[in-house]
């Protein structure tokens, strides 16, 4: 019987899993059709147009996260 | 004052020439230094030589036209820099571990060893060619440009276009990656640097600020800040097609691998996540740049002028040609790496296993050298004689190259694929590209771009073709996998 050939997709921890999670909405947050919702000027944040701040705020999280993992849960 | 911007430029590129030729000196003339840097790279050197590749001249006068243009469409740069930091960690790191383990140089050494087949190795190599040199020619453009604007037209396009890949090809010469990599460092803190205070600046100068740009764009312009705004394409199909097309074409461009390769350490590719995530913060002033050019020049009839002609003739003279620098240094630091990589492509992928198989790692080396000056002469030549063809040609660029994604995929997380599905995808993906880019009247089908069709068509073809076909063997298939789990 052959050995079959071990090949992993899926994180082993839940951490990994929380972090793959995590990047799957974020991907789902920025792109269509959830973005649509995000698609509009008001309400302002700090000043600057929803869609604008959406991003950006979505952005700061994925870069957090990562961070997260990298030193914490990627090794 | 008229000689400073000139100091400036000049400055920067005799700053690029001492870096190079210190790299020089570490050098020792294999063709594993040469190309892969005898995978020696630290980690600070490896992200700034995965970001500086990464942002082009694209980056830096092509984000500020597009927010110019389609309003709100270019902010999905954000988005698909975090898609670009993951997939450092995902396939990176995977890449990396491959080549460590079998010594590869070039991505057609990991193709055609995987898939035991040296035609496919040898279609990965012409489709990256291809799809690199158009790609090329658009950092010389751009590049000749900007060091055009920013010594006030003292040196003219042609001449500023020569003297830009003669400075390329001197320290790449003498240094091979280890001085491209090294010049990355300065030249991805500039470009970083240049577009957001240069963003910023602009924005104080035209309208008093972000916080009053973002008001005034609300009052004057509010159907930039949604989607359906100015123009159709600024939609979602345009938007989804950039997220997934435009990250994974430029990671698996060759001048990627080969900084890949040349990684020393493996834990390197989680550390460059967050850091390729957070550098991508400049594209604020990008945004605060071409937003701001909309009320300094409102009808601009070319948009990816907007930052220089702002910056020119709202800030002063000496702070324009510094972030015109940072401009030049986003051309250069792509257009070295592309230039390196083709040559790299031809020696090892062409020339060594084609032509003369058995000699000396010096007269690789040399080859290597001699193709510098060949590639860069080709750019040249396109960039003086006929732009406007391969601009054309370049929008198909980072689509073309992507098509390398489902083999490489099948590489590492399907043992089924087979080098025939390898084969047929890549065929198919490419026939597809052009296809739809070039056929009038299908265009870019439903407004997806033709890299997107390319890779559906890729895929089924791939996953169709190798359960159709006779598996790998399996030990090899075994063996390549116990290495990338090492």
């Amino acid at each position: 019987m052959e050995e079959k050939i071990e090949i992993r997709i899926l994180p082993k921890t839940l951490a990994g899993k929380l972090v793959l999670c995590f990047y799957i909405v974020y991907f789902a947050m920025v792109n269509p059709p959830v973005i649509g919702i995000a698609s509009r000027i008001y309400p302002t944040v700090l000043g600057m147009p929803f869609l604008v701040a959406w991003v950006l705020i979505w952005w700061l999280l994925a870069g957090v996260v990562a961070m997260v993992a990298a030193w914490k849960v990627w090794r | 004052m008229e000689y400073l911007p000139i100091v400036i430029i000049f400055g920067y590129l005799i700053a690029l020439l001492i870096i190079g030729l210190l790299a020089a000196k570490k050098s020792i003339p294999t063709a594993a230094d040469f190309f892969v840097a005898n995978r020696s790279i630290g980690l600070i050197a490896t992200f700034f030589g995965l970001q500086a590749t990464w942002w082009s001249a694209f980056a830096f006068l092509g984000s500020c036209g597009y927010f110019y243009s389609y309003g709100t469409l270019y902010l999905t740069a954000f988005g698909w820099n975090v898609l670009f930091a993951v997939s450092m960690y995902v396939l990176g790191r995977r890449i990396w571990k491959a080549g460590k383990a079998f010594n590869f140089i070039s991505p057609a050494d990991m193709f055609s060893h995987y898939y035991n087949s040296k035609l496919a190795g040898l279609l990965v190599t012409i489709i990256m060619a291809t799809f690199t040199v158009p790609y090329l020619q658009i950092q010389l453009a751009g590049g000749g440009y900007l060091f055009e604007v920013a010594t006030g037209g003292a040196i003219p396009y042609w001449a500023a276009a020569v003297i830009f890949y003669v400075i390329i090809v001197i320290y790449t010469w003498s240094g091979g990656l280890r001085a491209i990599i090294w010049t990355d460092i300065l030249q991805g803190a500039m470009l970083a640097g240049g577009l957001l205070i240069g963003g910023l600046a602009v924005s104080y100068a035209v309208v008093g600020g972000p916080g009053a740009l973002f008001e005034r764009m609300i009052s004057d312009y509010p159907q930039w800040l949604t989607f359906g705004g100015p123009v159709p394409y600024n939609n979602y199909a345009s938007w989804f097609s950039l997220f997934i097309v435009t990250p994974i074409g430029a990671m698996l461009g060759p001048q990627m691998f080969l900084k890949i390769y040349a990684a020393k350490d493996e834990n390197y590719f989680r550390y460059v996540v967050p850091m390729l995530c957070f550098i991508t913060f400049p594209y604020f002033g990008s945004m605060l740049a071409g937003w701001s050019g909309l009320f300094a020049f409102p009808k601009l009839a070319t948009p990816d002028k907007v930052f220089p002609l702002t910056l020119m003739a709202y800030t002063p003279l000496v702070f324009a040609s510094f972030v015109m620098a940072a401009g030049l240094a986003a051309a250069q630091s792509t257009a070295d790496g592309q230039i390196h990589a083709c040559s790299m492509l031809l020696t090892r992928d062409i020339y060594q296993k084609f032509i003369r198989k058995d000699k000396p790692e010096q007269h690789y080396v040399l080859f290597g050298r001699i193709m510098l000056i060949v590639f860069a002469a080709i750019a040249l030549f396109f960039a003086l004689f006929a732009p406007g063809y391969l601009v054309t040609i370049g929008a198909v660029a980072l689509g073309g190259t992507a098509q390398i994604l489902p083999p490489l995929l099948g590489m590492f997380f399907w043992p089924r694929s087979t080098k025939e599905g390898c084969i047929a995808g890549l065929l198919g993906g490419l026939i597809t590209v052009v296809v739809t880019q070039f056929t009038p009247g299908f265009v870019n089908p439903l407004g997806i771009f033709s890299g997107i069709w390319g890779l559906l068509v890729n895929s089924i073809l791939f996953v169709v073709v190798s359960l159709a076909t006779k598996p790998l063997p399996i030990e090899a298939v075994r063996a390549f996998h116990k290495a990338l789990q090492s």
